[in-house]
């Protein structure tokens, strides 16, 4: 749980998942891709931030995932917590904006 | 080779089932959809020409690795939730009861291995039982080269012939490749030694402490410690054996101690001949010549390697021959080891910086208890270190040495220096990232602040303690207010980051 009012701070791998799933890489493989970090570290990871309610998870329905013929996707998006946090580790780590620009070319 | 895709695929599959057998039973099901609905699109995403890589199937295989960590996380979280008084220290990464047990798990294997090689024990038991001092090898001619057979048998039975004033005694031997056949056990060539029945006492080991009883018809021999651990695998009922040298017989009558390795030619078997009927024994062809040296021939000797010795002949010609002592072996590994030990904790504060273990802390310092845990810690790091780098550079050294060598004793000092040298300076640096509080090893490293803005503001990396202690700032570069490390307490701000970490400690 997030003490409000504090000042939150997270670990350099966990932000750059939250920037990551904020650029839109939703899913586990996409954001392995994008932040170069081996599936023993994002996974673990995503489930701790789950835990912690910065982020949630939802399976892709059946019926998209049949069309394409290919298996559903489990999904993960910020939740207001973690956008929080990713503003706060935002400041923290200046090069985590570098890392994934997507999220501002998004904004313009 | 061809790969079958199914092959391949149920290899992936059995990998991830069995990670999921890691995760706890209610998440299990969604835990392994999860992980294979990924797997497919890994596999579509490394394999793109839809052939068979060894690029792609690394990569697959890397991802399904790590199936094997969330699942352990995933383990390690249920059994903390069922487990929260009952704890395992040495179970949890980075931990330092787990990094002690890594070293003892080194030094066990180092040790065991080290049991199995001959050559460490041939080595600890010449450096046990020297040559009896003063004994010397005799060869012809000053420059001659070291350790080739130089004397004839002739010449060898005229000198003894004659009262010596610096010999108490002489010895002959003559060594030849010969094929050898133990009953039943071995058969195959050696280096043989014919060698005078005196060769025990001139070495230092009389013939008295050959124990076996030997039938009086046949000669003796002793076999080379070497030959015996290589060979017969330190089987001591080999003694009393008979053994039959070129279609002679004869019986072994004891095991030569180790030293005698060092002597020139290697012998693998000393045949003591008679000196009355040298069945074997040629006049004319060339063997050596070992002497134990009278009080006055040591005075005359004065501790050199080395002394002249003139024999006038009949003929009026004076025989030069030169007298060579034994170099007098190294006190062991044990003493090698502890050289390079000596060095290695000399050079090492130049390697990295000592001071570095401390923990400067920006608020209060850890309390007496804590110092005295993580500085106990360090010493049994550095004890395990050392036992560790002791076998395993007797393992480095002797590894393809069965026997005593030069070069296996130096190759054990290099080792030697380089492991201590290296496992130390990893001792202390391993230290310096250990949070002061719970010993555990900091992880996730960040690089923290922009290069360039160093002079307006800090730049460098930060980590964190697992157990939500401790996070340590380690500057980039070093400014006169930002000088080493430095140590922070968490506050309560950081703990729903390691909300199960705190509960288990």
């Amino acid at each position: 749980m997030l003490l409000m009012g504090a000042d939150p701070k997270l670990s350099h791998t966990a932000a750059m998942i939250l920037q990551a799933i904020h650029a839109g890489y939703m899913y586990g493989f996409s954001i392995m891709e994008m932040t170069g970090l081996p599936s023993g570290t994002v996974y673990p990871a995503m489930r701790r931030l789950e835990r912690d309610d910065l982020i949630r998870s939802h399976w892709e329905r059946q019926s998209i995932a049949d069309a394409e013929q290919r298996p559903p996707r489990k999904y993960y998006k910020l939740t207001a917590a973690g956008r929080v946090i990713l503003d706060a580790s935002r400041k923290r780590y200046p090069l985590l904006k570098r890392l994934m620009p997507i999220e501002e070319a998004k904004a313009q | 080779m061809k790969y079958s895709p199914l092959t391949l695929h149920a290899l992936h599959v059995g990998l991830l089932r069995g990670a999921s057998l890691l995760v706890p039973f209610a998440q299990r099901a969604e835990w392994f959809r999860e992980w294979s609905s990924e797997l497919w699109y890994v596999r579509r995403a490394t394999r793109t020409s839809g052939e068979f890589s060894w690029n792609s199937e690394r990569e697959i295989i890397a991802f399904c690795i790590g199936a094997f960590q969330d699942a352990g996380n995933l383990w390690h979280e249920g059994r903390r939730s069922k487990e929260r008084i009952k704890r395992n220290p040495a179970a949890e990464q980075n931990s330092p009861a787990l990094c002690l047990l890594w070293l003892c798990a080194f030094l066990v294997l180092g040790a065991a291995i080290a049991s199995y090689l001959p050559g460490i024990r041939s080595e600890q038991d010449a450096a046990q039982s020297p040559l009896r001092p003063g004994v010397i090898l005799i060869q012809q001619g000053a420059g001659g080269p070291i350790g080739k057979p130089s004397i004839s048998l002739a010449e060898y039975a005229d000198w003894r012939s004659h009262r010596q004033q610096y010999f108490t005694d002489l010895a002959f031997y003559r060594t030849e490749r010969i094929a050898i056949a133990v009953e039943g056990i071995h058969k195959s060539e050696w280096m043989v030694a014919h060698a005078s029945q005196n060769i025990g006492n001139v070495l230092g080991m009389p013939r008295d402490d050959f124990t076996a009883s030997g039938r009086a018809d046949l000669p003796q021999a002793i076999l080379s410690e070497a030959a015996w651990r290589r060979d017969f695998r330190s089987d001591p009922a080999i003694v009393g054996e008979i053994v039959t040298v070129a279609h002679r017989q004869a019986q072994i009558v004891g095991i030569a101690p180790a030293v005698w390795w060092r002597m020139p030619g290697h012998p693998d078997l000393w045949l003591l001949e008679s000196d009355t009927k040298p069945e074997r024994q040629i006049d004319s062809a060339k063997g050596y010549v070992v002497a134990q040296l009278s009080r006055a021939g040591r005075a005359q000797m004065m501790g050199e390697d080395s002394v002249e010795i003139t024999i006038p002949a009949a003929d009026g010609k004076d025989i030069d021959l030169r007298g060579l002592a034994f170099t007098p072996p190294t006190s062991g590994p044990l003493w090698i080891y502890l050289f390079a030990l000596f060095l290695a904790v000399l050079a090492l504060p130049a390697s990295t910086s000592v001071a570095k273990s401390e923990a400067n802390f920006t608020s209060r310092p850890p309390s007496l208890r804590s110092r005295a845990i993580r500085w106990s810690f360090l010493a049994a790091k550095l004890i395990l270190i050392a036992l560790v780098a002791c076998f395993a550079s007797l393992d480095i050294a002797y590894c393809s040495f069965p026997n005593y060598s030069p070069f296996a004793e130096f190759l054990q000092f290099v080792a030697s220096f380089c492991l201590c040298l290296f496992g130390l300076r990893w001792a202390v640096v391993d230290q310096s990232q250990r949070c002061p509080v719970c010993l555990r090893r900091v992880t996730h490293p960040a690089q923290v602040g922009i290069a360039s803005r160093t002079f307006l503001g800090w730049n460098g990396t930060e980590m964190f303690c697992a157990g939500g202690h401790t996070m340590l700032h380690v500057p980039s570069l070093p400014t006169s207010w930002f000088g080493s490390q430095r140590w922070t307490y968490l506050d309560a701000s950081w703990d729903f980051l390691f909300a199960d970490s705190h509960s288990q400690l």
